[in-house]
């Protein structure tokens, strides 16, 4: 059983002069994320959910050790993201709209560059990349250079990579940004076929549809703070997801005046 | 180590299937200092060549004896009546010169004041080449005058006592260090500033970021590509600077048997070549690893090349020579500043070897604690493009 903990993250961003003059506040620093906490775990998918600016993106950076929490720490099975942070990026897979690939490498010369950053065998390798590049229909544009590809074909190689070591964490945000209907179809199959195979997946996505269909508990997000997190039933209690949302999103600012 | 070359070799290989780059760091570099070393020879000969002392010249009344000297710079004999209309055409920039002889014109060795028979030498100021004219006219004319004593009548004598290659050499040395530095520099810039910053800017360097490698071995495997490249380039300076040595040595008239470089020389500038363009490489990935974009950092890298050709027009200037050379090895102690030195040094033939080898182990120096403090920045959350 892998299980990955978030425990009160907390991060805050310097502003600008001219930053603060736009927020109309005489505060430094900004806080992003407010003290989150939250926990996924084996063959289970869990969603976060939130509007624009409300700490996802953050939080996510945060999951992925692209940015260190001003307090709090990430739990991956047991091992904290400040102490252990190299072991514990071979064991997640991240994929934001934030991480690009070479645009002057091809999908294979990419997927051989990650292979050996992550240490996999010349073998493992070989096996990995078939199974991937056949799975997401990569092979007829595998040796052209990435600058050359649609945003689509860019989006599958980006998800390929990032799954390249078979990882136990697999943290996406916006999976299906830039696909087709059939390609996103295709991630949405894949995301549930390693829920089964027993992966931790968090994934973050303004499409409720997609939540619908593949997450088992989501949390809601606002200012930086979780403001509902439980299982899909109970969070939508009869409702559409989306009319679910709206409700706590609307209770929340109403409350906040 | 391995993640080191993993990411090196990815660099090279990305920078190497790139023709546009191939050629930024194999041939630009000898094309510069090859094509303005060739540039600076064929001024250089122009400006030395024969055309230059033939004018537009005329001259009335000349004695025999000085006619011949005359006719073979081209003059023409006139006679007194175009006097004004030559004169004319000189106010008018169309002809060059014009002398007028007395009639009575006479050499005499100790005449009395008053006395000399006055030859009028008609020019432009305004003009260049009327100016030269009379430059070279007076030069021709003094040789007439009688002297009072000679200098060094023994012409089979060598009175000069110093290396009569020696001009050569400063010239060498002034011109020669920056030419180099500018050459290499121009491969550095763009390769320094898309090597970090690039990769920033364009979301790549994230993803490297969560990858299970040290961020610090990140940094450095970009850093060992860019010494890789850069040594490439500094090679490829180096022979546009040896294969060009010969012309321009026999352009300022030193011959090849007497002026010539040891391979000695050669090895002692080629390692002082290429430590110095380490430490340079150095600086200017700290410059790509602050940049936000390589548009910062290609703005902010002309700051190095400018410290450079400060240096290098330093050690131009014979009072700036003296008064640091008064610091003896301190100034192979200064990155930057000590390669030019040292380069001059050695062009020179000036160059003790301890200041070589503290210049390269400065550089050499300089440039890993560049690449461990680009390694450590490496490890600070502000290098994440957000």
């Amino acid at each position: 059983m892998h299980i990955l903990r978030a425990e009160n993250l907390v991060k805050s961003f310097p502003l600008s002069e001219k930053q603060r003059k736009a927020l109309d506040t005489k505060d430094k620093r900004k806080v992003a994320v407010g003290g989150i906490s939250f926990e996924a775990k084996s063959g289970e998918v869990f969603g976060i959910l939130g509007p624009n600016g409300a700490g996802k993106t953050t939080t996510m950076r945060m999951l992925s050790t692209l940015i260190k929490p001003d307090s709090g720490d990430v739990f991956y099975d047991d091992r904290s993201i400040k102490d252990h942070p190299e072991s514990i990026r071979s064991e997640f897979a991240f994929l934001t709209t934030d991480l690009k690939l070479d645009e002057k490498s091809t999908a294979n010369e990419m997927f051989d560059f990650f292979a050996g950053l992550y240490h996999l065998t010349k073998e493992q390798a070989e096996q990995r990349k078939k199974e991937l590049f056949d799975r997401f229909a990569v092979n007829s544009f595998a040796d052209t250079k990435i600058k050359k590809l649609s945003q689509g074909m860019r989006q599958k190689v980006s998800l390929i990579i990032s799954v390249i070591h078979d990882p136990n964490f697999i943290i996406f945000y916006e999976p299906t940004n830039g696909l087709d209907i059939i390609a996103a179809r295709e991630v949405r199959d894949f995301i549930i076929n390693m829920k089964n195979e027993g992966k931790c997946l968090i994934i973050s996505t303004h499409l409720f549809d997609l939540v619908e269909k593949v997450c088992d508990r989501a949390a809601f997000i606002m200012d930086g703070k979780i403001v509902a997190n439980d299982t899909l039933e109970n969070l939508m209690n009869g409702r559409s997801l989306e009319d679910s949302f709206y409700e706590i999103y609307t209770a929340n600012m109403e409350k906040e005046g | 180590m391995r993640d080191i070359l993993t990411i090196c070799k990815k660099e090279i290989r990305s920078a190497f299937s790139d023709k546009v780059i191939l050629a930024q760091i194999v041939l630009v570099p000898f094309i510069i200092v090859f094509g303005y070393a060739m540039l600076m020879a064929a001024m250089t000969d122009g400006a030395m060549t024969d055309e230059d002392t033939q004018f537009d010249g005329y001259y009335v009344n000349a004695p025999a004896e000085m006619e011949s000297v005359f006719k073979a710079m081209g003059f023409q004999e006139t006679s007194a009546s175009e006097v004004d209309s030559i004169r004319k055409d000189i106010t008018a920039k169309t002809k060059d010169i014009l002398l007028v002889f007395p009639e009575d014109f006479k050499i005499v060795p100790n005449a009395d004041e008053g006395s000399f028979s006055d030859v009028e030498m008609w020019y432009n100021s305004s003009s260049t080449d009327s100016l030269n004219a009379s430059s070279t006219v007076r030069e021709v004319l003094s040789g007439f005058q009688p002297v009072a004593f000679t200098i060094n009548a023994d012409t089979n004598t060598k009175y000069d006592l110093g290396d009569e290659n020696f001009m050569m050499r400063r010239f060498l040395g002034t011109l020669l260090p920056v030419m180099l530095m500018v050459g290499i520099f121009s491969v550095m810039m763009n390769l320094a500033a898309e090597c970090i910053a690039g990769d920033k800017e364009r979301g790549f360097l994230n993803t490297m970021l969560i990858s299970p490698v040290k961020r610090s071995h990140i940094a450095f495997g970009k850093s060992l590509f860019l010494f890789v490249a850069v040594t490439i380039g500094g090679i490829s300076a180096f022979i546009g600077l040896v294969t060009s040595l010969p012309r321009m040595a026999s352009i300022f008239g030193a011959e090849g048997s007497t002026f010539s470089y040891s391979a000695g020389t050669y090895i002692q500038l080629f390692f002082v070549t290429v430590t110095s363009v380490f430490a340079f490489a150095g600086f200017l990935l700290l410059i790509s690893a602050v940049s936000k974009s390589v548009k910062q950092a290609t703005t902010l890298s002309p700051i190095v090349m400018m410290v450079l050709m400060l240096a290098g027009m330093l050690t131009m200037q014979d009072s700036v020579n003296k008064a640091v050379e008064k610091l003896g090895l301190v100034n192979a102690a200064i990155p930057g500043w000590n390669g030019i030195n040292a380069m001059k040094k050695i062009v020179e033939l000036d160059c003790p070897s301890e200041f070589v080898l503290v210049t390269c182990l400065v550089n050499v120096a300089f440039a890993v604690i560049c690449a461990l403090i680009i390694g450590k920045m490496f490890e600070n959350e502000k290098i994440v493009n957000v």
